[in-house]
């Protein structure tokens, strides 16, 4: 009887803990999605009520068949990126919650790691912790894509 | 120039909340329609429309996903161990889209397409099978398990089986992302529906939370490789996760399959448009 009792007061508590990991799931992912898409909101809102990328203004035409492979029309790397935030340009601002965007997933995953381990799931923690490497591997990769 | 700008970016807009709305209707998700619109209709280079949409196939499989995780009927095992797989088949795929002439690309979209119709017409699997045993893999890895359906108003035990095939169409379903800029949520439904044997709303709750993390990965490549251009990116991602928002509130008032069969006829006009594009008929 007592046994039982002491079970049933894991269980509930394996469940409050299951309730607190998905709680904190699910924030992640909506909090992450709306700062996100406020920041290319608002970067958009500026470009468009200034008329200026903060870059080189090509007209529109041209403005949508470049890419950063032409200089100085959007930043792509990180340490531009930030400059160009820093200074309020509008098509930073709008490349920095994109980035923001991006990473979402990888933090996903970097959380899912921390559940299995609190879970004692060994296996599984390897497996999580080999896709995050992989995408980092890939961010790491895009280098060779310019 | 401003005011074009102004008008160019409120009809990319409007283009991608009228696909996101298409395609969650459709069953498919938002992205396979933003490429073939943004490229037929708004004539922007290839690489770029694949590069805003596989930013906003993130956000709109993220912005899902939140609600997923909540009702517990995603087997987050079977997705991290699958998702393995997808990911270095979407690195493969982004490095592919970098070689691959741009008609191979658009004719691969026709016939990604074409197959998307399928399961619209026909229902791939089965809502609950049955008498299907662990595979030994599976076993090792307990990837079976249990979901409460709300309908059927029981608790559903489920094995997993097929593991090596479902990899293997794991890895192509990755590949086709990478390279198209599209969830391939279908193709990821097919490896755990008919291949693994999972019951359908697993399948498919699953398959969202794989989306987003294998998007992530051809994503960085397309990113920092400068294919996102913040012009048409920004408009896209937001146009897109509306679309998909409203699709997802349209559809649990409607659920017929009429509704369905309609948007199979919308998906197999921008099929065709696509082919006819990649062979060079296309004016």
């Amino acid at each position: 009887m007592k046994a039982q009792t002491r079970e049933e007061r894991l269980e509930e508590e394996k469940e409050k803990e299951e309730t607190i990991t998905t709680k904190l799931l699910s924030h992640y992912l909506i909090w992450s999605v709306v700062v996100s898409i406020a920041i290319i909101a608002f970067g958009t809102i500026e470009y468009l009520s200034t008329g200026s990328t903060g870059y080189i203004n090509l007209p529109v035409l041209v403005l949508i068949k470049t890419n950063g492979s032409v200089p100085g029309v959007f930043p792509h790397y990180l340490p531009s990126i930030i400059i160009g935030t820093i200074h309020l340009k509008s098509f930073a601002i709008i490349q920095l919650g994109i980035l923001v965007l991006l990473l979402t997933p990888l933090g996903r995953i970097f959380l899912q790691i921390f559940i299995f381990m609190k879970e004692k799931d060994r296996a599984f923690v390897t497996v999580a912790t080999t896709v995050f490497l992989i995408l980092l591997l890939s961010l790491y990769l895009s280098r060779f894509f310019t | 120039m401003y005011d074009s700008s102004l008008i160019y970016i409120l009809l990319i807009l409007v283009a991608s909340i009228f696909a996101g709305i298409i395609g969650s209707l459709a069953g498919l998700g938002g992205g396979v329609l933003i490429v073939p619109f943004l490229t037929l209709y708004f004539r922007i280079p290839i690489s770029l429309a694949i590069g805003a949409s596989i930013v906003s196939v993130i956000a709109t499989s993220s912005g899902s996903a939140s609600a997923y995780v909540k009702d517990k009927i995603s087997n987050i095992r079977v997705g991290t161990f699958l998702v393995l797989f997808t990911t270095t088949g979407a690195i493969l795929g982004a490095f592919l889209e970098h070689i691959v002439p741009a008609k191979i690309i658009y004719i691969t979209f026709g016939i990604v397409l074409l197959i998307s119709i399928i399961p619209m017409i026909r229902k791939l699997g089965s809502e609950v099978p049955e008498a299907v045993k662990n595979s030994p893999f599976a076993e090792k890895m307990s990837l079976n398990s249990t979901y409460h359906d709300t309908i059927l108003k029981r608790d559903i035990k489920y094995n997993v089986t097929g593991m090596k095939s479902g990899s293997a169409i794991m890895f192509i379903a990755g590949i086709i992302s990478g390279l198209l800029g599209i969830g391939s949520g279908v193709f990821k439904v097919i490896a755990m529906d008919i291949a693994m044997k999972l019951p359908i709303k697993v399948s498919t709750t699953t398959s969202n939370f794989m989306i987003g993390v294998t998007a992530a990965a051809s994503a960085g490549i397309y990113f920092f490789g400068g294919d996102v251009n913040p012009f048409i990116a920004a408009p896209v991602a937001i146009g897109a996760l509306v679309g998909a928002m409203t699709g997802t509130k349209i559809l649990m008032k409607i659920r017929s399959s009429t509704v369905r069969k309609i948007f199979a006829v919308i998906i197999l006009v921008v099929a065709i448009e696509m082919l006819l594009n990649g062979v060079g008929l296309r004016v």
